[in-house]
């Protein structure tokens, strides 16, 4: 049985829908990855209790708890502003939950002195939330959300407001403290960064519904549509036609490619390959030519964008490909590209519209 | 700009401590050189002044000045905060209404608001007639003379002051403190209290804080209703100086009010800053809701009570105006009649209304000019040191007081003498609030009009003032309202030679012509809420 299984979840305001089905094993994050306004936060609201679902149900360990108001959900809930109560300590802050669910006050103060040990907040136990930095109250409000052990955190993009170095530290911390913790959790994010390194579940929301689910392995190798490709930033999308006359034997290139599909080519499927190796494609293999679109220095290796000949304007991405350093070619200069079939895939190009290729 | 602005700093503070201190110290020179107990050598000067500090008249006074003020706000709170709910969460028929109501206490000055109370709830008001038809004891009008009497009109004049402050922060409140309260296992009232009381409650304590001033310092309504069961310090000042001639006692009466009155209005500032310090992190305004059953029946039902005891007296103010009667006893009908005979022989309202408006009006002009200037100079100078304090030193004394020291100083009866003084009560509020809209300024926009070629002044006018004109007509309109609704002034400094709107009010009222006196009354409240609706009409965001 799935710790949390939420089942035909349907939500309608005005111009705006949610209708979904999920579920998440004991123990494990599941990270709801999406765009802004596509419904994540809402998810989060209605399975807390926050907002009142037009249909389906929410249960965790197996009992409905759509009838029940949030305070008897025995959830937890980490706000986007952290909506720390800046009036109480931070040991009051933590004891809050606690106190309300009814902890013997010496188990209380055990467990506060537990966490902010693991969280590294001691100093902070008697100070009010206004004079910590941003840091100190991400770990404050994990602190308070956790302390009543709920049977399912929920974390609205806790982390957003934080610069990118604070991000990347808190995260580390989020992810161990988690696993401390032994909690389940359902974390919302649009970064897809911050989604790898939390999630062992995700979920790709767009438009209300759930476009693609699983590890973050399973999600990688098996995109459902461009779409997906773009806004995962997993590889280049292609016209077919492109590589079809190179590479006609390759499985991925059957017979009657259509014009609502795409090519996925994924990272790393490319590669430069001299000028005069382009168009004797083989095998598995696609050479064909194209132009140095621009040219980015990365330290230890540079990494060129190429844009194949003949699509311009076409609405296609450009092919990232890293090189070395030491390589001798310049922006706007004519190479051939080489392309490994054997991962590449056709997809429904839905609404894609192109991107930078990276 | 910079050293222009120091020395327009220094000439405009100067001329507002002079405006406060010159009557100040032509009062306590007149104190103490009428009062022959100074003169004489059997005491020593002053212990006028120190008996009547310690007095236990004093102590009654204030007593009765602060247990007034506190039940008043304290009511005014009561009334006000579901009011302040409901326009912040719900859209609701009537809402916008509602929020206009703030607009009461500075267009309906108290002369107009005591005359429509006592045509309401009076021993032969609407109200009282109401209940003695239904069978409920003999009407209450001996209620509108008591404490609680008074304690219910100034919770009238000030509760929309909480619905609209309290309202305005309680709908950009974030409602994330209360759900994280909630998910943490706390029930409604519990996250209420824990999540969003604690945000709202400097704005609440900061509007309780200037309702409590208002209602400290009432001075007409105090006079009318209060009269029998007890005095504030402001009518035992103006007793002191118009009766009994003790001019030492309404020293010692005005001084512990300046006292109170400063604590108060450090409490208010104090609460204000408390205020913007927590209210920075508000995001936008939440989306309201539609109200469902139970909040719908709540609604209509705070919507009836509020019309039923508040809007009740104002209606019946304009409808004796229009109510002409053939003898005392006649059957009512509707007509101009009433109009007809105050615009007939002598027409006294025209008379009063050309008063209002050449002695206010002119009071009200200056006092912008001046309030403005103050603060323009605060800003441009860059004093880091705000004038607010030399306003609000100005707002503690009492209006008695100030009036006696230029009647002292000018003499009484002239025209001058009663455009200075109502400048001197409406410049500190000018100031105020154009203080406010100053700090707004974004000093890059004027620096960058600078760096473009404008000369200081130039950029004044080009990058600030389209900026700061809104509120500068708002803060105009409401100079314009307070000094047209002023009776108090050109009672004391006109020497009976002017009769302005209020006045007239309340010589009719005294008289007992109630229609006149309300027709007069729909004059008055139109000259005085048109300036504030042309302001709400420039900018509604002010």
């Amino acid at each position: 049985m799935n710790h949390l299984e939420v089942t035909k979840l349907r939500y309608e305001r005005d111009d705006f829908s949610v209708s979904l089905s999920l579920s998440l094993e004991k123990g494990r994050t599941g990270v709801l990855l999406g765009p802004s306004g596509c419904g994540k936060t809402t998810l989060l609201r209605c399975i807390a209790g926050l907002e009142t679902q037009d249909g389906g149900s929410i249960s965790i360990e197996g009992k409905k708890i759509d009838a029940l108001p949030p305070e008897r959900r025995n959830l937890g809930f980490i706000f986007q502003d952290l909506a720390l109560f800046d009036h109480l300590t931070g040991r009051q802050n933590i004891a809050f939950g606690m106190k309300l669910r009814g902890f013997p006050a010496d188990e209380a103060e055990d467990r506060i002195k537990a966490l902010a040990c693991t969280l590294k907040i001691q100093g902070l136990l008697d100070r009010r939330p206004f004079a910590m930095s941003g840091g100190e109250r991400q770990r404050l409000a994990f602190a308070r959300a956790v302390a009543p052990k709920p049977e399912l955190l929920l974390m609205d993009e806790p982390l957003s407001s934080l610069d990118a170095p604070l991000r990347r530290e808190l995260r580390a911390y989020l992810r161990s403290s988690l696993r401390a913790e032994g909690v389940t959790a359902l974390h919302v994010t649009h970064d897809v960064e911050e989604a790898l390194e939390l999630g062992d579940a995700l979920f790709i929301m767009k438009d209300g519904r759930i476009v693609a689910s699983g590890t973050p392995e399973e999600v990688w190798d098996n995109p459902p549509d461009a779409w997906c490709v773009g806004f995962l930033g997993l590889g280049a999308l292609l016209p077919p036609g492109l590589v079809r006359d190179s590479a006609q034997s390759a499985p991925t290139m059957r017979a009657g490619a259509g014009k609502d599909e795409l090519l996925y080519v994924p990272r790393g499927c490319a590669a430069l390959c001299s000028l005069e190796e382009s168009g004797s494609g083989r095998g598995t293999y696609a050479n064909f030519r194209g132009e140095i679109a621009d040219l980015l220095f990365l330290g230890d290796h540079r990494r060129a964008l190429v844009r194949p000949h003949g699509t311009a304007g076409a609405g296609a991405d450009l092919l990232a490909i890293d090189v070395n350093a030491a390589l001798p070619i310049a922006k706007g200069e004519s190479v051939g590209i080489r392309i490994n079939l054997e991962r590449c895939r056709l997809l429904p190009a839905g609404d894609h519209a192109g991107s930078a290729g990276l | 700009m910079q050293s222009g602005g120091r020395k327009l700093l220094l000439a405009t503070r100067l001329t507002a401590l002079a405006i406060i201190l010159l009557p100040l110290g032509a009062f306590f020179f007149s104190a103490f050189a009428a009062n022959p107990a100074s003169a004489g050598e059997a005491k020593p000067m002053g212990s006028g002044l120190a008996a009547a500090l310690f007095s236990s008249q004093t102590a009654a006074a204030v007593r009765f000045s602060l247990s007034q003020a506190a039940a008043s706000t304290l009511f005014a709170v009561i009334i006000g905060l579901p009011g302040a709910y409901f326009v912040a969460t719900y859209n609701f028929a009537g809402r916008k209404p509602f929020l206009s109501l703030a607009a009461v206490p500075f267009c309906l000055p108290p002369i107009l608001v005591i005359l429509a109370f006592i045509l309401y709830y009076g021993k032969n008001g609407w109200f009282s007639r109401a209940l003695a038809a239904a069978g409920l004891g003999g009407g209450g009008g001996g209620f509108l003379y008591s404490f609680w009497g008074l304690v219910t009109v100034h919770a009238f004049y000030n509760f929309p002051i909480i619905i609209q402050n309290v309202g305005s922060v309680w709908a950009k409140l974030p409602k994330s403190r209360e759900e994280a309260a909630r998910t943490l296992g706390a029930g409604r009232f519990r996250a209420f209290a824990v999540g969003s009381l604690p945000q709202l409650l400097p704005s609440l304590l900061q509007s309780a804080s200037l309702v409590f001033l208002f209602c400290f310092f009432s001075f007409t309504i105090v006079l009318v209703f209060g009269g029998l069961s007890g005095s504030t310090l402001e009518v035992g000042i103006y007793r002191a100086i118009r009766f009994t001639g003790d001019r030492q006692r309404a020293l010692a009466l005005a001084a512990v009010q300046t006292a109170i009155a400063l604590m108060a209005a450090a409490s208010f500032e104090g609460f204000g800053r408390r205020g913007a310090a927590v209210s920075k992190g508000f995001g936008a305004v939440a989306p309201r809701r539609r109200p469902k059953r139970a909040a719908k029946t709540a609604i209509a039902a705070y919507e009836l009570l509020v019309i039923v005891f508040f809007l009740g007296p104002l209606f019946a103010l304009a409808a004796e105006a229009f109510t002409v009667r053939d003898s005392m006893a006649g059957a009512a009908r509707f007509g101009f009649g009433t109009f007809a005979r105050l615009l007939g022989p002598g027409a006294p309202l025209v008379k009063a209304l050309l008063n209002s408006l050449s002695l206010s009006g002119l009071a009200a002009i200056l006092a912008t000019l001046f309030g403005a200037a103050l603060s323009a100079a605060e800003h441009y100078a860059r004093s880091g040191r705000r004038s607010t304090w030399i306003a609000l030193l100005s707002l503690a004394i009492s209006p008695a007081l100030v009036a006696a020291g230029l009647s002292a100083l000018l003499g009484s009866g002239g025209r001058a003498v009663i455009v200075l003084g109502q400048l001197s009560i409406a410049w500190p509020f000018v100031a105020r609030s154009m203080e406010a809209s100053f700090g707004a300024l974004e000093r890059r926009k004027n620096e960058a009009a600078r760096t473009l070629g404008a000369a200081p002044v130039h950029a004044f006018l080009l990058a600030d003032l389209p900026i700061v004109a809104p509120s500068l007509a708002g803060a105009a309109a409401f100079a314009f309202s307070m000094t047209m609704g002023d009776a108090n002034i050109p009672l004391l400094l006109g020497g009976g030679r002017f009769e302005t709107l209020p006045l007239l009010l309340y010589r009719l009222t005294s008289s007992y012509r109630f229609s006149e006196a309300c027709a007069v009354g729909i004059v008055l409240s139109i000259a005085t809420s048109a300036a504030f609706f042309f302001k709400e009409g420039t900018n509604e965001s002010s």
